[in-house]
């Protein structure tokens, strides 16, 4: 037995109101006399002892059941359908959001609540498995209940983004093939989606909307002209019912360069773009002083690459483009092919030799023979965005697109960007290559103008320069996405505790992470998934096509509120009928 | 059936006595005011010029040297008038009830010695009624009659007996049940009865809830008779020690207008069993023998 809305039990405190009232109230049962005149004489004395009467005790005793019922009612009683035989997978979600926490209990502790009561109802073999951005097996198959409920007592939730499906289903495969399972629960704060109809997935809804306000992107990028400064970007989300002005405060290099009181409306975001003349700093933190119920994204951390990239850079130059490579780390721009190898070739309205190798950004650009450009077309429709980790902390919808050009794309790539049909951002990765064509110029287009451009460069970026080793990190990195390493480096984490990373660094913490390396020193910015910040949307309301394909059954909860709710309204009637009981019986004599 | 057989049968044994002699018509048994034709003597009286001379006793003239004149009584049946309230409030603690078994039991006494009986329910006047007449098919029109009875209505003793007084019925007498609670008043109204040359016997009935109410806790007190305005009030040990202070003082006052008037008054609580009321209560207060 669980309560689907536990914040109703609250509510139990208007019992009180109803047994004052029930002495306070001055509503008496009728009583006929012979003789009311001589009653009447004594009338005021009574008057005053009716303050405190003492009417029907089973009068109180309805209203207080009635009041009982109805709480119990709205506070959603369901219970877990008995006999959860066969094969049973319950998957916790082990994300970051799942440690907000509402009245000093988390999202977590009530998924471990509801997964030890599932388990009560588990007569089969059962796994257990953690979701996160990386999953993680708590239990294997087993029908050693004690054994389960140890690994949900002593697991935690992480900081790590959420868990991509193919990853669930592929760790659930290693326990036996999915079709096995009779039963599978999904314990999560967040839609589901693209579960597919075949499987037995039932997901169970947890927790409120969090009341939490959040620094959703946060980058700096220097300005064209050398020596001229810098440019801070950062937006803040508030996701609450109220307005609020927490104080922002950004430091570079450890010192505040920015710290004012924002406004921030109901449910909405704020860009900010500020612009400091100081020296490009190595470190950059945005924190917000907000006192929520999730404090973990109230931080976002920036770091620029130290180590230069040697990017050639082909076509017309563009002074947006170029500020966002830089903004992206230290880049040593050629325009000279023969001058050796490149970590990046950008090519913007120009064709790339062929016998070019390497990483390639093509903006409204050739790369023949994987890329090739046959015409231009007009746009009419507005972008529509995929649901892709590069855009995450991108607002495409402010986004508009006058011209693009067609392509011939290399299949097996996966479409960023699109409008009617058209790709606007296609990637392609190769086995040692990787390929971001930008199908417009970017004059054609408001991308540059939008605070979204230097994120999704960055990102873009990202995906196309990975990470080397000895200490080149990217800017942008979220918690538990690993980052390889050749040579072993020293990690020291926000903490202060230094270790071995060995082949690859997973970080666990949200912050600067300093890594050490016979090349030299760096920093990594590891920052919260932007997604774990969002309120989930409700389970069992879907809405709008980009919820398409949510899967969101609650089949193994039988709610009981429908059976209490009645119950309750009968109480009403019964505690009516006994209320005006003595009054029909008069009326019947009279009559 | 208000009255089984064997209540009847107890009920042969005694007669209904009336303290003041009423006039009425020959044929009964009680003995008129004035002396009369009968077969019965009753006593002497010195002539005076005018009576009659049929009436004057010579042997005594003969003995005594005295006009002595004859006196006969002459015997007259009584008019019976069983005036029963009827108001909503008699329905209390099952008033209504008892007094229709004591007019049955009152009437059939009366048309037991041949007397002629009628029945009049009242409210807040009398409407209808069984005229008063003897013989035994009374008895069974009575008894009939006294069970059509339904209670309603609220009380106005005053107007319902003064009313029952300007119609110039042949003065009897009148046994008036009610509970008498009224705060009308009732003076006015016996006041025309005994000025019409009514008899009356009061017979005042009163349920347990009149006199010993318990506690009920806070209540909404309303009329039997729907009149005065309804209140609350928490009916405790102290607001029911009140209350029957006040009854004691209004019923003292009734029983002082009684006395003062010379009307036979008795209080009968209704759970006092028929049997006693009759053959006790009423047998000590000499209203039957």
């Amino acid at each position: 037995m669980t309560f689907l809305s536990p914040w109703a039990l609250y509510l139990f405190a208007l019992a009180a109101v109803v047994v004052v009232a029930y002495f306070l109230r001055r509503r008496a049962e009728p009583y006929r006399v012979s003789a009311l005149f001589l009653w009447q004489e004594i009338e005021a004395r009574g008057r005053r002892a009716l303050l405190f009467v003492r009417r029907s005790l089973w009068l109180l005793l309805l209203q207080l059941a009635a009041l009982t019922l109805l709480i119990l009612a709205i506070a959603n009683p369901a219970y877990y359908s008995a006999g959860l035989s066969g094969r049973l997978a319950i998957i916790i979600d082990g994300s970051a959001s799942m440690q907000v926490s509402r009245g000093g209990v988390s999202r977590y502790e009530l998924a471990v609540e509801r997964a030890l009561e599932l388990l009560d109802s588990a007569a089969g073999e059962l796994t257990l498995i953690q979701a996160q951005r990386r999953p993680r097996l708590l239990v294997p198959l087993t029908q050693e209940k004690r054994r389960a409920r140890e690994a949900l007592g002593s697991s935690r939730p992480t900081l790590e983004g959420d868990a991509s499906l193919e990853q669930i289903w592929q760790l659930l495969q290693s326990q036996g093939p999915l079709a096995d399972f009779s039963r599978i629960f999904y314990l999560t704060d967040h839609p589901v989606r693209g579960a597919g109809e075949s499987l037995p997935l039932e997901v169970i809804g947890l927790g409120e909307p969090a009341a939490n306000l959040a620094l959703s992107a946060f980058a700096i990028r220097p300005e064209p002209e050398p020596g001229s400064g810098y440019s801070v970007f950062v937006r803040a989300e508030n996701y609450t019912d109220e307005p609020a002005e927490p104080v922002l405060t950004i430091s570079a290099d450890g010192a505040p360069i920015f710290s004012e009181r924002i406004a921030l409306a109901a449910h909405s975001g704020r860009a900010l773009a500020l612009s400091h003349p100081g020296p490009l700093p190595r470190t950059a933190t945005a924190a917000l002083e907000a006192g929520d119920d999730f404090p973990w994204d109230d931080r976002r951390y920036f770091a620029f690459p130290p180590l230069e990239r040697r990017v050639l850079w082909l076509g017309r130059d563009d002074r947006f483009l170029r500020g966002a490579l830089l903004a992206a780390g230290e880049f040593a721009i050629t325009r000279d092919p023969g001058d050796g190898e490149f970590d990046l070739i950008v090519a913007n309205g120009a064709e790339v030799p062929a016998d070019l190798k390497g990483n390639i950004l093509l903006v409204n650009a050739s790369y023949p023979p994987l890329v090739q450009l046959l015409g231009l077309e007009e746009i009419s429709s507005p972008p529509r965005a995929a649901a892709h980790p590069l855009l995450a902390g991108v607002e495409p919808g402010s986004l508009a697109v006058a011209r693009a050009a067609r392509a011939s794309l290399p299949s097996g790539g996966e479409v960023l960007l699109s409008a009617a049909g058209l790709p606007l951002i296609y990637l392609k990765r190769l086995e040692a290559q990787r390929i971001c064509f930008i199908a417009f110029d970017l004059r054609w287009s408001n991308l540059v103008l939008t605070v979204d451009f230097p994120i999704l460069m960055k990102n873009l970026l990202g995906w196309l320069l990975p990470p080397l080793a000895g200490g080149e990190a990217l800017a942008y990195h979220e918690v538990g996405e690993p980052l390889p390493l050749e040579t072993a480096v020293e990690v020291t984490d926000p903490r202060g505790k230094t270790s071995r990373a060995g082949e690859a660094l997973i970080p666990e913490l949200p912050g600067l992470y300093r890594l050490d390396s016979p090349r030299g020193s760096s920093y990594l910015a590891v920052n919260l998934a932007p997604a774990e910040s969002e309120p989930g949307e409700p389970l069992d309301a879907p809405s709008g096509s980009a919820l398409a394909g949510l899967t969101h059954e609650r089949s193994a909860l039988r709610p009981l509120w429908e059976y209490l709710a009645l119950g309750g309204l009968l109480a009403l009637v019964l505690e009516s009928i006994r209320h005006e009981r003595p009054s029909w019986r008069i009326a019947r004599r009279k009559g | 059936m208000l009255l089984d057989e064997q209540f009847l049968k107890r009920l042969e044994r005694l007669r209904l006595m009336v303290k003041t002699q009423p006039r009425g018509r020959p044929g009964g048994t009680h003995h008129a005011p004035r002396a009369g034709m009968s077969l019965e003597f009753t006593d002497y009286k010195e002539y005076s010029p005018g009576d009659d001379f049929r009436y004057v006793d010579w042997k005594v003239y003969g003995r005594l040297d005295r006009l002595l004149i004859k006196v006969f009584t002459r015997e007259q049946d009584l008019p019976i008038y069983l005036l029963i309230d009827k108001s909503s409030s008699m329905e209390i603690g099952g008033k209504l009830l008892y007094g229709l078994r004591l007019a049955a039991a009152l009437g059939y006494l009366g048309l037991k010695e041949l007397d002629r009986v009628g029945a009049y329910p009242f409210a807040s006047r009398v409407e209808g009624g069984l005229p008063p007449h003897s013989g035994p098919r009374q008895i069974f029109q009575l008894f009939r009659y006294l069970e059509g009875v339904r209670p309603g209505g609220r009380t106005d003793l005053d107007g319902a007996l003064e009313g029952f007084a300007a119609q110039r019925r042949e003065p009897g007498l009148l046994v008036l049940l009610s509970d008498m609670l009224t705060p009308q008043g009732y003076e006015r109204g016996l006041s025309h009865l005994l000025y019409r040359r009514f008899t009356v016997i009061i017979l005042q009935l009163l349920a347990s809830e009149d006199l010993e109410p318990r506690p009920q806790g806070a209540v909404r007190l309303e009329d039997a008779e729907e009149g005065g305005r309804p209140f609350e009030l928490e009916m405790d040990e102290r607001a029911i020690r009140a209350y029957q202070e006040l009854l004691r003082a209004y019923l003292q006052s009734l029983e002082q207008f009684c006395l003062a008037h010379k009307i036979e008054y008795l209080r009968l609580p209704v759970t006092t069993p028929l049997e006693s009321a009759i053959f006790e209560m009423l047998g000590e207060r000499r209203v039957v023998r």
